[in-house]
């Protein structure tokens, strides 16, 4: 009975106790809150007063909420986090969101769920923090690592070294500044507003002159109020998906549903509905001239919103509001525009421009939005939809399987009822699945391809098709378990890799006909070897017990009861 | 979803309880083999040491065949999880101390 009630108590241990180390010396943490704030001036930015005192002091005192994954929790307790909606803000049972959030952008809608949200989001809206950095993630992580392992709390009583001069000849001034290197002047109002208008205004000039301003302010609010997704750009800066298949793509495949395209959508459905039904006239003039609703390309595999001036053709002057590839709020153009790449290309795969299968702006109804849209109000100023309904949303990942291909193939895969999804050799787009399934399939930046898929449990195979010469990148996961990266398997031209999946044994055979390993050679090498060292401990601990114990067994023991 | 799948979906945590009675029957099964093998090198195993050494065996298998979970990766992490590794020690020592001479 003892082996079985040690398993018990082993299983009850790993559970229950919380992954993080031992808390920091509470005595440093004003010093390390001061040095963080400094930090964050240096940027040329400011830390909001007091959600970025309390995820630093969260951070440090590793308390408060935590995203692993999928699942959100309390640190101290273990315990998941579940968040709601309601009266037009976001809250929590753990109380996290209403620590890390300022209040103002609590009430349009906004929240931080996790200490790292709350000192990363705010550098990038300039309402929040005064500047607008898109790596936020990066340069805040070495202060952050700081704060983490407790070795920040002497930092800011240093004084800070001075700049090294490496000519001793003093630099030109100007009433004691430096005019070689004048210090940086915060931006304008105006400035701020305008920035990343480069990638933004050869799609707002596709508007008419009338609605381009609005439109502005319009990407500027949805650029602050849509969250970024951090799992598939932060919490994975390490892995080996990184470097080939997009933020997007690894967020689905390490399974955060949030932010999921399907998801996203909502999101932004939401986002313009409470614009729509706002209070504020200023907020609900936005949309005056628009309307928008939910689009869903490849057969309803991906989705998004577009919103396009009232009374044209979405499918010929459509923007699209899709966050989902690099999970941060970015707008696209519906047709090629300036450098940018035409939104149904990116995910079409010359599947053409307009999208086929649309009708008004609903190409196919999407679960319970149908017939929630169009915006335009009725004749007598009423709208027709006044109330809020469930959206869609990405099925929970836990249930999913996932695969994601970055590299020079094509992929058509095949569920055991034969059902395909993808695109065969002769080229041609198959979808049976509809939007019971998550599939983008993009052109990379290289030329090569990139699919992900987010399927339903079951058994699948697939076939990759080079369409070119290189190295095909394979990940893999299921709900419960772990991702599988395979080991980089080179294709050329009209040569295929097979991968079969049934339950949760996944095979890749390369060109050859060879199997592929899987999590990378570094990884196999080092765990067994540690695994080696510890069994070989084991087993001369065992067999000094043994050489103790043989001596007087001159009677058979018997075997201990169960 | 397949049967396997429907049964794993019964967990603790990250654990399946359907891995762990799994693990626990196989070797039970096999427990009769592993005597007899065990005999030719004239040691008795007791039954009890074999489900001592579930636990401990399933994690190195787990190891040398490069496949993490949620255990595994628990017992080897460096820096947490102390007491599974102290538990999954005392079990590997508890199998070992009930294999005796025989004669």
């Amino acid at each position: 009975m003892y082996p079985l009630l040690f398993t018990a108590i082993a299983m009850l241990v790993s559970f229950a106790t919380p992954a993080h180390a031992a808390p920091c010396d509470a005595t440093g943490l004003t010093s390390c809150t001061q040095w963080a704030q400094e930090q964050v001036s240096a940027l040329g930015c400011r830390a909001p007063s007091p959600t970025f005192e309390n995820a630093v002091a969260d951070l440090y005192s590793k308390k408060g909420c935590r995203l692993e994954g999928t699942r959100w929790y309390n640190i101290e307790t273990g315990a998941a986090v579940k968040g709601s909606y309601s009266n037009g803000v976001n809250t929590d049972t753990a109380g996290c969101i209403a620590r890390y959030t300022p209040g103002a952008y609590l009430r349009t809608g906004g929240y931080f769920r996790t200490p790292t949200e709350a000192i990363n989001g705010p550098l990038r809206n300039k309402s929040l923090s005064g500047c607008e950095r898109e790596d936020a993630s990066s340069l805040t992580k070495p202060m952050r690592d700081k704060i983490e392992s407790c070795s920040c709390a002497d930092l800011s009583v240093k004084p800070t070294p001075p700049a090294p001069t490496s000519a001793p000849a003093t630099p030109a001034t100007s009433g004691g500044t430096d005019v070689n290197n004048p210090p940086p002047t915060p931006p304008t109002e105006e400035e701020a507003t305008l920035q990343g208008s480069t990638e933004l205004d050869p799609i707002v000039n596709t508007l008419p002159l009338e609605l381009r301003d609005r439109f502005k302010k319009l990407a500027a609010l949805y650029r602050e109020r849509i969250p970024e997704g951090t799992y598939g750009r932060e919490a994975n800066q390490n892995s080996s998906a990184f470097n080939f298949i997009s933020a997007g793509s690894i967020n689905n495949i390490f399974g955060q549903d949030a932010t999921a395209c399907g998801a996203y959508q909502g999101t932004v459905l939401d986002f313009l509905d409470a614009l729509r039904k706002s209070n504020n006239q200023e907020d609900k003039k936005l949309l005056e001239g628009f309307d928008f609703g939910p689009i869903q390309i490849a057969g309803g595999a991906h989705q998004a919103v577009a919103i396009f001036p009232k009374g044209t053709d979405w499918q010929t002057t459509g923007i699209v509001l899709d966050p989902w590839k690099d999970q941060k709020p970015k707008v696209y153009s519906i047709g090629a525009t300036g450098d940018q790449k035409a939104w149904c290309r990116l995910f079409w795969l010359g599947l053409g421009c307009p999208p086929k299968g649309s009708v008004g702006n609903i190409v196919t109804p999407i679960d319970a939005n149908t017939g929630r849209y169009p915006t335009t109000p009725n004749p007598d100023g009423t709208w027709r939809y006044p109330s809020d309904i469930p959206r869609h949303s990405s099925a929970p990942s836990a249930n999913r399987k996932k695969i994601s291909v970055g590299s020079p193939v094509t992929v058509l895969l095949t569920a055991a009822n034969g059902k395909q999804l993808g695109i065969d050799a002769q080229g041609a787009f198959h979808n049976d699945f509809g939007s019971s399934v998550e599939a983008q399939m993009m052109s990379a930046p290289d030329g090569t391809y990139e699919s992900t898929f987010n399927l339903p449990a079951g058994s699948y195979a697939f076939t990759a098709t080079g369409t070119g010469s290189g190295d095909v990148h394979v990940w893999t996961a299921s709900g419960a378990g772990t991702v599988q990266a395979f080991a980089p398997t080179r294709v050329t031209t009209g040569q295929t890799l097979a991968l079969q999946w049934s339950g949760e044994s996944v095979t890749l055979k390369d060109a050859q006909g060879k199997e592929v390993s899987y999590n990378g050679a570094k990884k196999s090498l080092f765990w067994p070897l540690v695994g080696a060292v510890v069994f070989v401990t084991l087993c001369v601990f065992g067999y000094v017990l043994y050489r103790r114990n043989s001596g007087a067994t001159s009677v058979p023991p018997q075997e201990s009861q169960l | 979803m397949n049967i396997i799948d429907a049964l794993r979906q019964y967990r603790m945590g990250p654990f399946a309880f359907f891995d762990f009675t799994a693990a626990y029957l196989g070797m039970l099964v096999v427990t009769p083999l592993l005597k007899k093998i065990f005999l030719r090198f004239h040691l008795l195993l007791p039954t009890v040491s074999v489900l001592w050494f579930v636990l401990p065996l399933s994690i190195l298998v787990h190891i040398l065949i490069g496949k993490y979970t949620a255990l595994t990766t628990m017992f080897l992490d460096p820096t947490q999880y102390y007491t599974v590794k102290v538990i999954i020690i005392i079990m590997m020592a508890k199998g070992v101390m009930g294999i005796k001479k025989a004669n």
